[in-house]
């Protein structure tokens, strides 16, 4: 343990417990240290910041190279980069990815993709066409909606995102959430109105009117109505 | 609208758990056998689905892009630490140039070391920058001993200038001389070992002058007036 604060200290970014090995491994800091998928699939399981460093270093002149490949100035290659591993990340965490290929084929597959949606989206690309077959084994269309997601929260007014965020038993940094063992079911109302200091029917019809805002909002975007269709 | 309401507050107790066994049997099979009852329930479902999902993206987006920022800083910095060891290298390729083709200012010029107990007699200037730094002269011959770069120090043609400087532990400083418009008249190496510097009368013309040590971030003034004017 105290090998791994040392290396906190040493490298500035947080070491996890778990990946002790992995810290000994990368501390050997002027060899060239390899990494193996499961290594980096356990890595990005567990939240670890050096096996994200390590793919940077590692993979992203070769994505770089992929994005530059397309000529287009809209494709930015460390946007793309950053798209890609967040959702390999979360598709490795949903348990989406079946390793039937290398890690980086499969990396360099997802980014592709988002490189060829970006192009359709821009002009009318067949984007079917030249589909990574590597992909085929998670489906990633589900990620799209999720910028929408995010805009259409950023909108909405604090008192409303912290209800719903309650409700959903989403905790804040530094927030303990009640009943979090439950996570199968929402948050009651009564537990919400104890931690907002209000009445229980105020928490239900706030949550309510937030939730109705929500729905309209999201109802009224095109992406959305796609998308709700195919689901 | 009375039903519509019921049907949100059957879809929320049922989501947070709060229905009996019953209620819950009763409940699915309404959601069986009514499509409409079993679309809002999905919807309800798909909103917190991808709400909490938008969480998780944006919360390792971020976390990707502070590691892959941490990493940039770092190779800047690495960047950096390469350019200064090649700009030194640069700088010291020319100064030994400078050297080779202008040889040493104490074979040339009339700048000796002095083992002269005239040098004791002077006065003796503090700066921050430099330390000790005093500037003295032969008792005779001069007008005045302060050389700082707030006085304006004036010598006489005749006058034996005796610099003395004692470096707390620094190497291959330069004397520099060189006038206003920054020409360069006499510059010489500190010699090892050697802590007195006489300038023999007639060494400089009279004018005005700068000097300085290495770089002319501090410079000193001075003046040599002709033994005519004096007069």
């Amino acid at each position: 343990m105290k090998q791994v604060a040392h290396l906190e200290k040493h490298f500035n970014f947080p070491v996890m417990p778990d990946v002790k090995s992995m810290s000994q491994k990368f501390s050997l800091r002027n060899k060239r240290i390899e990494f193996t998928d499961p290594e980096i699939i356990n890595g990005l399981q567990t939240d670890n910041a050096m096996i994200i460093r390590y793919l940077y270093k590692k993979y992203y002149p070769g994505i770089k190279s992929l994005v530059l490949s397309f000529h287009h100035l809209r494709l930015m290659p460390e946007d793309i980069f950053q798209e890609g591993i967040t959702r390999v990340i979360l598709n490795i965490r949903n348990g989406r990815f079946e390793g039937k290929s290398s890690f980086y084929t499969y990396f360099s597959a997802v980014c592709k993709n988002l490189c060829l949606k970006e192009l359709k989206q821009m002009s009318h690309y067949d984007y079917n066409e030249d589909v990574n077959e590597n992909l085929h084994e998670s489906n990633d269309d589900m990620y799209d909606i999720l910028p929408l997601m995010i805009g259409i929260k950023s909108r909405m007014d604090e008192s409303c995102k912290q209800i719903i965020d309650l409700r959903f038993k989403m905790a804040g940094p530094g927030n303990e959430i009640p009943e979090a063992a439950d996570s199968e079911h929402n948050m009651r109302f009564e537990v919400i109105a104890g931690i907002l200091g209000i009445e229980a029917e105020n928490a239900r019809q706030r949550f309510k009117r937030c939730l109705e805002k929500l729905r309209n909002m999201l109802s009224a975007d095109p992406r959305w109505v796609e998308y709700w269709k195919t689901v | 609208m009375k039903e519509l309401n019921h049907d949100h507050e059957l879809i929320e107790k049922y989501l947070e758990g709060g229905m009996s066994p019953s209620e819950v049997k009763d409940f699915l099979a309404r959601v069986n056998s009514e499509p409409e009852l079993a679309d809002k329930l999905a919807f309800r479902r798909k909103l917190e689905m991808e709400w909490k999902a938008a969480a998780k993206y944006q919360s390792i987006k971020k976390q990707v892009a502070r590691v892959i920022n941490m990493e940039k800083a770092e190779a800047g910095k690495n960047r950096l630490i390469w350019m200064v060891a090649a700009s030194v290298v640069v700088l010291a390729t020319i100064g030994s140039l400078f050297f080779f083709i202008n040889p040493s200012p104490g074979e040339k010029n009339d700048i000796l070391a002095s083992g002269d107990s005239l040098i004791n007699q002077g006065e003796t200037i503090s700066k921050p920058f430099y330390k000790e730094m005093p500037v003295l002269a032969s008792i005779d011959s001069v007008r005045t001993s302060q050389v700082t770069s707030q006085v304006h120090s004036v010598f006489s043609e005749n006058d034996t200038i005796i610099l003395q400087w004692i470096p707390a532990g620094i190497k291959n400083h330069l004397y520099i001389f060189s006038l206003p418009d920054s020409t360069l008249v006499l510059s010489w190496e500190l010699q090892p070992g050697l802590d007195e510097y006489l300038i023999t009368p007639g060494s400089f013309k009279p004018g005005d002058y700068m000097w300085y040590i290495n770089t002319p971030s501090r410079i000193c003034q001075f003046s040599i007036t002709s033994q005519k004017n004096q007069k």
